[in-house]
């Protein structure tokens, strides 16, 4: 094999190498410090107006949910397609605790985050005896599920097809938003890079590439799987909520929706599933499409398309594209660009830029 | 004093008995060969011991304890551990980092990992690969790593599955060294090898299975006489197969 073809097998890789013992304490100081510093840096120089204030917190509900995604569906190699299950419950645990129960907001938070995380682990441990396939089209009826449930048994306490209306006591402004989402993005960043350098991270990984090695190593590959789960409920029900109290409106057919869940497993595929830094381009690309394409139509021999009604197609269109050209996404696709420009030093400094990905049965 | 015990253990593939009602023991501090033709069902026998497969009929214990059906991460923690015939490294992960996870998540946890992967790829001549994504190892490299792996667990019982196959004279001395020190160190081992002289120089007792039965089970010299040994192998003598 020659340095090149090494080279080209790398570039379904992750950005960053895992780090070594003694770099780890000193990453994570470095870490929180940058983080702070981004948290000064964005919070000081605040959008000037209410739209881009507004663009902001979007952008930053989409990274994390992204990157939360990516913790089971990336390092797990466990293909969500339901994700919006832990969505809706997040945002109607939050908001009927704090409408109907007058629980503070911030305990209402947690408790809907709790919720998704209780939810998924009841049906995880069955569901992930299932593999790949299986496993994805089970999430997708899960969601559907409670989708339905929320809809129609449920209709007195969730409000049904005409949604829940929140008063506006506990919204908080624009501001407030804008920097609850930015605080939450951080951390969900700094949850993604810890879990990748633990102990935990290396057994998702070593699952997702081979189950049967990894179990007869001793891991246990179903509690790992849904501890990750959890994890990534977790926050994204946080995302729930917050959304909830944002908007002050929530419908079963919104926050439940099957499109809430391919954006997640879109954003990640986009940037590079399972590598760390995938996920927050995927999420700023898909971000800006939506922003600038939402409203688009076009029309063609009389008839017009919307961009709204045709996106599903396109979007299934792209991860098949992405799936089957460039497996690890954008960072795939920038490392195969910078190992064309890279000096060839030896298979050692190869090794050495090469990292992670999933679902490699090897090159034998 | 018997570590494992493998009473009466069967495993059917639809119709086909890959394994069929084999009895066998393992002594603590023993190294046992485990030979027979190809299909013979020796592979799947490990794998019924290492909880991959549960068994169909029979039993496995081990310590005194039943652990036939376990899932193959807790037969792990009671101190089975398994290589695979054909290696199966964790491609994108470091040399180390693979040993590392056998060492996070395995029987004996305790000190630093890192420290002793490292101790472990030391013991196995892997050192200087520490850092190389397995992907690029070469096959011997490959199946020193399957060994690595495996110790990394801290297993009390090492089932090794043709780790030796395959490799050039010197590379299959070291191997064979490298067995002779891992049974120094106290670990009981149960190991498949085609090559006769390989299997004869290292056991000390040896089975013979055959379409999945059990067809003879005896130190070394025994077996390579034993007239159902040789006929199993199709009449030609096993010490020169
Ligand atoms: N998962 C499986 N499903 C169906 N049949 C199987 C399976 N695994 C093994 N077999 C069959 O069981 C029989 C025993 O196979 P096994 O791999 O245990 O043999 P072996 O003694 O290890 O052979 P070899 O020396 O070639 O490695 C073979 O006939 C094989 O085809
Ligand atoms: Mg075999």
């Amino acid at each position: 094999m020659t340095v090149k073809e090494r080279e080209r097998q790398s570039t379904a890789a992750a950005a960053t190498r895992r780090a070594g013992p003694g770099r780890e304490a000193l990453f994570a100081v470095g870490g929180a410090v940058l983080a702070a510093a981004i948290l000064a840096i964005f919070g000081l120089t605040l959008p000037a107006n209410s739209y881009l204030l507004f663009s902001g917190f979007l952008l930053f509900l989409f990274t994390t949910q992204s990157l939360a995604w990516n913790l089971v569906g990336g390092y797990g190699g466990q293909t969500s397609f339901g994700h919006a299950t832990f969505y809706g419950i997040g945002a109607y645990t939050t908001a009927l605790l704090q409408e109907n129960a007058g629980l503070h907001p911030v305990l209402a938070l947690l408790a809907g985050a709790l919720g998704a995380a209780v939810f998924s682990v009841i049906w995880g441990y069955p569901l992930f005896r299932l593999r790949g396939f299986y496993f994805a089209i089970a999430t997708i009826g899960i969601a559907e599920a409670t989708r339905l449930v929320a809809l129609s048994p449920l209709r007195e306490l969730t409000g049904g097809a005409s949604g829940f209306r929140m008063s506006t006591a506990g919204a908080g402004g624009r501001t407030s938003q804008y920097m609850t989402a930015l605080a939450l993005v951080l951390a969900t960043f700094l949850t993604s890079y810890w879990v990748r350098n633990s102990k935990l991270g290396l057994g998702l990984f070593a699952l997702n590439m081979d189950p049967e090695a990894a179990e007869t190593l001793g891991v246990d590959t179903t509690r790992l799987k849904a501890i990750s789960l959890a994890l990534s409920a977790f926050i994204v029900g946080l995302t729930g909520g917050i959304y909830a109290r944002a908007f002050l409106y929530i419908n079963p057919n919104d926050v439940f929706a099957f499109s809430v869940s391919i954006a997640m497993v879109l954003m990640s595929v986009i940037g590079g599933v399972g590598t760390l830094i995938g996920p927050i381009l995927g999420a700023v690309i898909y971000v800006v499409i939506q922003d600038q394409l939402g409203a688009a139509q076009i029309t063609f021999r009389g008839q017009t398309f919307q961009f709204r009604d045709v996106q599903l197609g396109l979007y299934g269109l792209l991860l098949a594209l992405i799936i089957l050209f460039e497996p690890a996404g954008l960072v795939g696709l920038f490392q195969r660009v910078a190992g064309r420009f890279r000096r060839r030093g030896g298979t050692q400094a190869v090794a050495e830029q090469q990292a992670l990905l999933r679902n490699e049965t090897g090159d034998e | 004093m018997a570590l494992l015990e493998v009473q009466g253990v069967s495993r059917y593939f639809g119709g086909l008995r890959a394994v069929d009602h084999v009895d066998m023991v393992v002594g603590e501090g023993e190294l046992v060969g485990l030979i027979g033709p190809n299909g013979a069902g020796k592979t799947t026998l490990f794998r019924v011991i290492a909880g991959v497969y549960p068994p169909s009929a029979g039993q496995v214990i081990f310590n005194g304890e039943s652990v036939g059906g376990l899932h193959p991460n807790r037969v792990c923690h009671k101190g089975i551990t398994s290589t695979h015939q054909v290696v199966r490294p964790f491609p994108a992960l470091t040399v180390l980092e693979n040993v590392l996870v056998g060492v996070q998540y395995g029987n004996v946890r305790s000190g630093d990992p890192r420290q002793r992967a490292r101790e472990v790829l030391e013991f196995v001549g892997l050192a200087h690969r520490a850092d190389v994504l397995a992907r690029n190892l070469t096959l011997p490299d490959r199946k020193r790593l399957e060994v690595a792996r495996a110790l990394g667990t801290g297993p009390k019982l090492l089932l090794l599955d043709e780790v030796i196959a395959g490799l050039n004279q010197t590379e299959a001395a070291r191997t064979m060294d490298l067995i002779r020190s891992i049974k120094r160190q106290g670990v009981t081992i149960l190991m498949i090898e085609h090559n006769m002289r390989v299997i004869m120089g290292l056991s000390d007792r040896i089975v013979v299975l055959h379409h999945g039965e059990k067809i003879a089970d005896a130190p070394p010299e025994q077996v390579s006489r034993d007239p159902k040994v040789i006929e199993a192998y199709l009449g030609e003598s096993p010490v020169s197969a």
